[in-house]
């Protein structure tokens, strides 16, 4: 058995929710700075405002050269748990004890300036990675050439087009050395080719005896890298194991969820005078769907709770499915498709019905949007995340070969053909 | 998965854990020092940024300084016949717009230093202090340039400084920027929870402008009261700046002690204010 590279115990994040700096004044920060720090820390009226645990008691261990996936629903704590590890916060309680340098990975190109040259942003951002200069000066062929901006090194970064930008962050963070490398989603963004390059060469990186901790939606990247991963939910630790284990189920818990799980998001927009309360999925018989599969018969069921003398004359409920880099797909939109919903009741439950789920097998977000009068009173911008199975469409037992080339779309469709008059002069 | 016995004998390079009081000033220090490179990288990305598509470029280090100093020219020597203690008084106002200049400066940049990196302290860790300290630098590197003026100033009318008093020069810039980091890093920590903080620092660069004697004579006081003006650093600074160069006024002593016990009380504040809020940064920006 090999060494620990990290080990949390016990982590715990506390946030307040709400608007910053309703309840501290001046007063309170520099009282608070000159506090002598033996006194203990006693309840003060602040502990009554409401907080919220973005992690609550996590512990988890990670040998050294092991590459570990970190999965869970949007608001789980997963990037706070990589904010923590990468010291760009403290936890509220817990200790986490790194054995390595630690490289953090949270953006490409963090840093980046505009003004200058390809070549300095290259130093100046490998700076910041915590690269030495001397390993960037001997790297730097290399990065510029993996990065293909080789003519345009030496031409300000605003003249670059941001597939350009994009590549050259991630050519500097794949040469990044460091004993523990934490890397956030950060891998969703530029062309596909070129991601995969890039995972390559940090795949090299781990198996060159360095540890990595990776977060991520795309769930066939988790399984193809990380033989072990977390599971968090709620800023819970929920599962800690084997990868297909932690992936099946989050897939299955997680999916296009039921219950309260949207009431406790923090990250909505709208006035508030109606809220989400869940949006989920079912099948014919009315069962929880999370896997839905092309073709099949299913339903939204979204329900909602207005605000007492909310205007109730229409509601508007859109459900937009968008790719994971956020690009709308295919809209559910109960004031396009129809009549609309009008005089809805103060609570209650909308269903949309779809004869057949037009989308190729994968994985899809989910966006959902309430607008009440004419304002948009609920916006949950990832409301959940849709994994499509395989499933037969068409009724002939055909799909096409995958979505990246042919779209993730179908559509219903005849196909004849009939003979047309022959030319003469040929 | 790891076992029990891969826990012991190894000691962690780094724990993460919720920090109190006045500890880890050392590592924080240490870790400062590790991350010279980046601090350099910081200080010479501000300054190539600053003049980039910019026909004078680095030439306005020295045409800010001199302007201010030819409208004080205008309005105070040929208008208010304020005196200059015999010494020309472009020259005069100008020794002391440097030092006057370069502390303006690096209190200004310094508390918009975080709030204008936001992103990086929510997406990168490295020492936070980088960020003030670096603008400081900045500053610094614009004093050398506007220096060279003053040299060609003091060669044009003949004043000539004593070899004696230009090895305390060192000592004085030293002041200026303790005091400029003091009062920096107070107010970039305190501006990352309070934006109102940007809309006082002007305020606060011009009344301070008013207290110190950079365009004006400040030795007309008599004994006890000069003393109490040294509570002023940049006073300090000023008044020991001319008297390095241009060797007019008494030597600054008491003065200059006073302002040099209150820089130091500021920095020291400073850096431990800065700690405390340093921590929840990434949280509040």
């Amino acid at each position: 058995m090999s060494d620990v590279a990290v080990s949390a115990e016990g982590l715990y994040k506390r946030y307040r929710i709400g608007q910053r700096g309703n309840y501290r004044v001046l007063r309170d920060v520099l009282a608070e700075a000159i506090k002598l720090p033996v006194r203990a820390r006693s309840g003060t009226a602040h502990e009554s405002a409401r907080y919220l645990w973005a992690l609550n008691d996590v512990s988890f261990e990670v040998a050294e050269g092991e590459i570990l996936g970190i999965i869970g629903p949007n608001g789980a704590g997963k990037s706070t748990l990589l904010k923590i590890l990468s010291r760009i916060t403290e936890p509220t309680e817990g200790v986490a004890k790194l054995y390595g340098r630690v490289g953090a990975l949270l953006e490409v190109g963090t840093g980046f300036h505009l003004e200058l040259t390809g070549r300095e942003n290259v130093f100046l951002n490998g700076t910041i990675l915590g690269m030495r200069r001397t390993e960037i000066v001997a790297k730097f062929d290399e990065i510029v050439e993996f990065a293909g901006v080789q003519r345009h090194i030496d031409t300000p970064l605003k003249f670059y087009s941001s597939g350009m930008q994009v590549r050259l962050g991630f050519a500097i963070a794949a040469f990044l050395e460091p004993e523990i490398l934490v890397v956030d989603e950060v891998l969703t963004v530029g062309d596909l080719a070129f991601q995969e390059r890039c995972l390559g060469k940090m795949g090299e990186v781990a198996s060159g005896g360095r540890t990595v901790l990776f977060v991520s939606h795309n769930m066939s990247a988790i399984l193809a890298r990380c033989p072990r991963s977390l599971l968090l939910e709620a800023g819970k630790l929920v599962y800690d194991g084997p990868s297909e284990e932690s992936v099946a189920r989050y897939v299955s818990a997680s999916q296009m969820t039921g219950g309260a799980w949207l009431t406790e998001r923090r990250k909505r927009k709208g006035t508030g005078s109606a809220r989400i309360t869940s949006l989920r999925l079912e099948d014919t018989s009315g069962n929880l769907c999370p896997s839905p599969a092309t073709g099949q018969t299913v339903r939204f069921v979204l329900d909602y709770e207005a605000q007492p003398g909310a205007n109730l004359k229409e509601l508007v409920v859109n459900i937009v499915i968008s790719e994971h880099g956020g690009r709308g797909l295919l809209s559910f939109m109960s004031q396009v498709a129809g009549p609309g919903l009008r005089d809805v009741p103060r609570v209650g439950r909308v269903y949309c019905s779809v004869p057949q789920l037009p989308l190729m097998p994968g994985h899809y977000n989910v966006k959902c949007l309430m607008v009440l009068g004419s304002e948009v009173a609920d916006k949950v911008h990832q409301a959940g995340s849709l994994i499509v199975s395989e499933g037969d469409f068409f009724g002939t037992d055909r799909l096409p070969p995958h979505a990246d080339y042919y779209g993730p779309v179908l559509v219903a469709q005849d196909w004849s053909v009939e003979p047309l008059a022959e030319s003469a002069a040929i | 998965m790891a076992s029990d016995e891969a826990l012991t004998a190894r000691a962690p390079v780094y724990v993460v854990q919720r920090t109190s009081g006045w500890g880890g000033l050392g590592r924080d220090l240490r870790e400062l020092w590790q991350q010279r490179e980046l601090l350099l990288t910081f200080t010479k990305r501000t300054v190539v940024v600053r003049y980039k598509q910019t026909v004078l470029g680095i030439g306005w280090a020295i045409l800010q300084p001199f302007f201010l100093m030819v409208v004080f020219a205008l309005f105070f020597n040929r208008l208010g016949h304020a005196s200059s203690a015999g010494i020309p008084y472009p020259i005069f106002a100008y020794a002391g717009l440097l030092p006057w200049t370069f502390f303006a400066t690096s209190m200004t940049q310094a508390a918009q230093s975080l709030v204008n990196n936001q992103h990086m302290l929510r997406k990168i860790y490295f020492p936070r202090l980088i960020f003030p300290i670096s603008t400081i630098l900045t500053a610094l590197v614009d004093l050398a340039v506007a220096s060279s003026l003053l040299f060609g100033m003091m060669t044009y009318y003949g004043v000539y400084p004593e070899a004696i008093r230009l090895v305390a020069l060192p000592a004085i810039v030293l002041l200026a920027v303790v005091t400029a980091l003091g009062i920096g890093l107070w107010l970039s920590a305190l501006n990352v929870a309070y934006r109102d903080v940007q809309y006082v620092v002007p305020f606060l660069a011009q009344a301070w402008l008013f207290a110190t004697p950079a365009v004006y004579v400040g030795t007309t006081f008599s004994k006890p009261w000069s003393t109490v003006l040294g509570l002023n650093p940049m006073q300090g600074v000023v008044a020991s700046f001319r008297w390095s160069l241009l060797g007019s006024a008494r030597p600054p002593g008491l003065m200059l002690a006073v302002s040099a016990a209150v820089g130091a009380v500021l920095l020291t504040s400073g850096i431990v204010f800065f700690r405390r809020l340093e921590r929840s940064f990434a949280d509040i920006v």
